[in-house]
């Protein structure tokens, strides 16, 4: 049996990988020990928290059914359905594209590596791994405090619901049913006793594990964005040492001190004419070469160059091949953060617009349930707590989409902002290709239909403004 | 890296069955001058069933133009008819560039892939021959279900609407054949260029995922002047194959853009008359099922169209990345200056349009159905207000 080793990105992300087997997901990788008991046992786990989730889901759904005479209380279960559908949609999206995830997971297997630009990729991956930790941190509270918020506001205010009266068509009256978290029809009387609170318990259970497996995975994708813009800021980095150090590396470099020297009477070097502006008929009399470059104009000053091994300025063939390593480092690792990007958007791209589409619908009942609030009560703060989380999940990819955009278009500047002008003709092509490739900036997207970006989170929150402006004035 | 030519796989082939479709019904242009008799009378028969269809509908439309329900009716079929008539008569006037195409087909240019790339490409292929099986397939059921229709009914229904100079209860046998024969014909020529078009347009997306993998594995280390010399030509292959490639599709565009708009234009309005029958139509009737099959034709056309053209434009948008994910560092400066002008042009994607006037993409396809919903949700409205 192969001897289990965590190297790139599973040892970075070992505390996510071990919270995302834990609440439940499909991931049966990354075990020391991977024989076929205990793997039995974890698909097992795996298995039955697929199948509770699906049949509580199946209750609330069954319950949306039951209750959709009265508009007020379908609005409301169609927005729980529609949040647990997305949690839903995520654990089987894992389940059915792993090996998508796997595959992303081990591109940072080799990363390669140069003597001069070790330091600063240390630096730069303790950078973000403390980036992904902070993130993986808020994470975890955030949802555990969702999850207590969500098991508190239980226990406030009346457990009822209103119906028809059976006596009078045109009243409706208040009737008790049980205290839960998230209404759902069951084959068994909830109401009180034993049955109330095991109910109960699945329910935090429930509800908790569903959190667990939305948020988890969105963490698993910004970390990833964290990690790739983390390498493309090390790059940016290195881009004015290797330009540096390429400057030393060319077949034909003045020395600049010689240009803006005096010229003496023995020098062979001219290669302009003095006397060439005179000598032209429509130039006399408007521009003198000597005139306008001044006593110091040289022309084209011509190097001697040394014979023997050493090239100009002092430079080794071993050292002249460092350079072009270093270059070449730069560019494969370069390569290597598209293709971890690229594989980032296909692991996760249809993921993020299945989510897109729920969110969408649901936001907008969203707005028009916050229209019916009539001031500081359990139902103002169920229906901004809903509001707020979805907003939140949003803004959580959105804004690290939006920064591995900004990211992969400031290498551009990179490039750039460092000294290209003295760097060798070698040193210049490679900037502007980089250059080019670098003008059409790196993105995630959803499924080839939009861009994650700030300008997504801003047309959706923008969309609810107006769908709540709208109703509230149909009001 | 040699680029080998590969001489068992012709292009050409790969829209052979549609050439022979299009041959017998006339419209495709012939090289050689035999059969002319055949083919000319064949065209004549299409051309003319048809445009008595139109004219009859037009009749129709006109007897009913105060019921909404009637006149939509109508004018479903009338828009598809039309469209039909129009993607013809562009069809026969460009017919002669499709053999400039074909020669083209067979320059050596095409053919610089290896094994594993042919596999691809065929792959490839294969996938738009499933779609067009499936197409042609629900054309079939659609002509079937049409047929049976007016069979069924107690009254001597026709199955299209359309006026006739004549009682139609006494021809009515002679009518049924001429209305199914036109349908036929219709939706024989209709299917057939439409599904020439998406084959033509795989053809150019394949070729242009071939140059993809060709500019990624080009080896550029080179020791010595004979192997710079091997690199710059097969470097000049792939400039030339992307040349050609570009080439091909603005052909392919050249001939069928007007067609396509027309398709587009009147999709819209196809697809909002047919959810609108949808919704008057009793839900358990041969005719809610025929409308069904109809509309997934319809849908399916229009979003071929786009699919096939939002290919082109992806594919030739990452032939920048492939290029920059060979190893041109090692390359020598006389041809990372050759790439960086290459890469200056893959900068803008290769798009088809229709009629210049709309790209041929995904987004199009959601602009289409959204402006469709709209033009339903007004219909809707309507016909609540007259009943």
């Amino acid at each position: 049996m192969m001897k289990f080793k965590v190297s790139g990105l599973v040892a970075d992300l070992m505390p996510n990988i071990r919270l995302i087997q834990g609440s439940g997901h499909f991931m049966l990788n990354y075990h020391a020990d991977n024989s076929g008991a205990l793997h039995t046992l974890r698909l097992g786990y795996c298995c039955v928290t697929l199948v509770f989730m699906l049949l509580q889901y199946g209750c609330n759904f069954v319950n949306l059914v039951l209750e959709r005479g009265d508009v007020n209380d379908l609005a409301a279960n169609t927005i729980t359905v529609l949040f647990f559908t997305h949690c839903i949609t995520k654990f089987v999206y894992f389940a059915v594209r792993s090996k998508l995830f796997y595959r992303t997971l081990g591109i940072w297997n080799q990363p390669n590596s140069h003597p001069l630009f070790v330091e600063s990729n240390n630096r730069y991956h303790a950078l973000a791994l403390k980036k992904m930790r902070r993130l993986l941190y808020i994470i975890i509270v955030w949802t555990s405090f969702s999850a207590i918020a969500w098991t508190s506001i239980t226990f406030v205010g009346e457990s009822v619901h209103t119906t028809k009266d059976p006596e009078n068509e045109n009243l409706t009256i208040s009737e008790p049913i049980p205290r839960l978290l998230v209404r759902a029809w069951y084959p068994w009387n909830a109401m009180s006793g034993m049955p109330h609170m095991l109910t109960l318990i699945f329910q935090v259970y429930y509800v908790f594990f569903a959190l667990a497996h939305a948020n988890l995975l969105d963490s698993l994708f910004c970390s990833w964005l964290i990690f790739a813009c983390e390498q493309l800021q090390h790059l940016k980095e290195i881009m004015k040492p290797l330009m540096e150090l390429s400057a030393t590396l060319d077949t034909y470099v003045p020395k600049s001190a010689d240009l803006f020297r005096a010229p003496s009477a023995t020098s062979q070097d001219n290669l302009i004419e003095n006397d060439y502006n005179s000598k032209n008929e429509d130039l006399k009399g408007v521009y003198s070469t000597r005139q306008e470059l001044g006593g110091h104009f040289r022309g084209a000053a011509l190097q001697n160059f040394g014979a023997g091994g050493v090239g100009p300025n002092g430079l080794t063939k071993k050292q002249e091949l460092m350079v072009r390593s270093a270059i070449k480092y730069w560019v494969e690792r370069h390569k290597h953060v598209v293709r971890l990007v690229t594989a980032i958007g296909d692991a996760y791209g249809v993921a993020l617009l299945l989510h897109m589409l729920t969110s969408t619908i649901m936001l907008t009942l969203l707005a028009y349930q916050a229209t019916k609030i009539t001031g500081v009560d359990k139902y103002a703060a169920t229906v901004i707590g809903y509001l707020l989380f979805a907003l939140a999940q949003v803004f959580h990819f959105c804004i690290f989409g939006n920064r591995l955009i900004e990211e992969s278009s400031s290498v551009m500047e990179a490039a750039y902002s460092c000294h290209w002008y003295d760097g060798s003709e070698e040193a210049k092509t490679f900037v502007q290709i980089v250059c080019q490739q670098c003008q059409k900036a790196m993105s995630i997207s959803g499924a080839k239909f939009f861009t994650i970006s700030l300008d997504l989170f801003a047309s959706v929150l923008g969309a609810v403004v107006t769908y709540f402006m709208v109703l509230v004035q149909l009001k | 890296m040699v680029l080998k030519r590969i001489q068992a796989f012709d292009l050409r082939d790969v829209f052979k069955t549609e050439r022979t479709l299009l041959s017998l019904s006339g419209f495709y242009p012939q090289r050689h001058q035999i059969n002319v008799p055949f083919y000319f009378t064949s065209a004549l028969i299409n051309v003319v069933v048809s445009y008595l269809q139109l004219f009859s509908m037009i009749g129709q439309m006109v007897v009913d133009r105060k019921d909404l329900s009637k006149l939509t009716d109508t004018l479903l079929f009338f828009m598809t008819h039309f469209t039909f008539l129009g993607k013809l008569t562009n069809f026969g006037y460009y017919r002669r560039n499709l053999l400039t195409i074909e020669d083209d087909l067979c320059a050596e240019i095409f053919y610089s892939f290896s094994e594993k790339q042919l596999g691809i490409f065929i792959s490839k292929i294969g996938s738009c021959n499933t779609i067009a099986k499936i197409f042609r397939m629900s054309c079939v059921l659609c002509i079937i279900f049409y047929s049976v229709l007016p069979l069924l009914g107690d009254e001597k229904n026709l199955p299209l609407p359309g006026w006739l100079p004549y009682d139609t209860d006494t021809f009515y046998l002679e009518t049924i054949i001429f209305q199914i024969l036109s349908v036929c014909v219709s939706a024989y020529n209709n299917s057939s260029i439409d599904i020439l078009t998406w084959k033509l347009i795989a053809v150019a997306s394949g070729e242009m995922e071939i140059l993809k993998e060709n500019l990624r594995d080009l080896e550029y280390k080179s020791n010595g002047d004979k192997e710079l010399e091997m690199t710059k030509e097969t470097f000049g292959i792939c400039i030339q194959q992307h040349n050609a490639v570009i080439d091909l599709v603005h052909k392919i565009e050249f001939v069928f853009s007007k067609g396509i708009f027309m398709q587009f234009l009147s999709s819209v309005i196809i697809i909002c008359f047919t959810g609108f029958q949808l919704l008057v139509v009793p839900m358990a009737s041969i005719q809610f099922v025929f409308l069904v099959m109809y509309f997934f034709c319809m849908m399916c056309q229009v979003a071929m169209y786009c699919w096939y053209g939002h290919e082109v434009m992806t594919t030739s948008d990452e032939l920048g990345k492939f290029c920059y994910m060979s190893n041109w560092y090692d390359s020598d400066i006389n041809i990372r200056k050759s790439i960086t002008i290459f890469l200056e042009k893959t900068k803008k994607p290769v798009v088809l349009t229709a009629g210049k006037f709309v790209t041929l993409s995904l987004a199009t396809l959601t602009s289409i159905l959204r402006s469709s919903y709209s033009y339903f949700a007004v219909l809707q409205h309507l016909y609540q207000q007259d009943s």
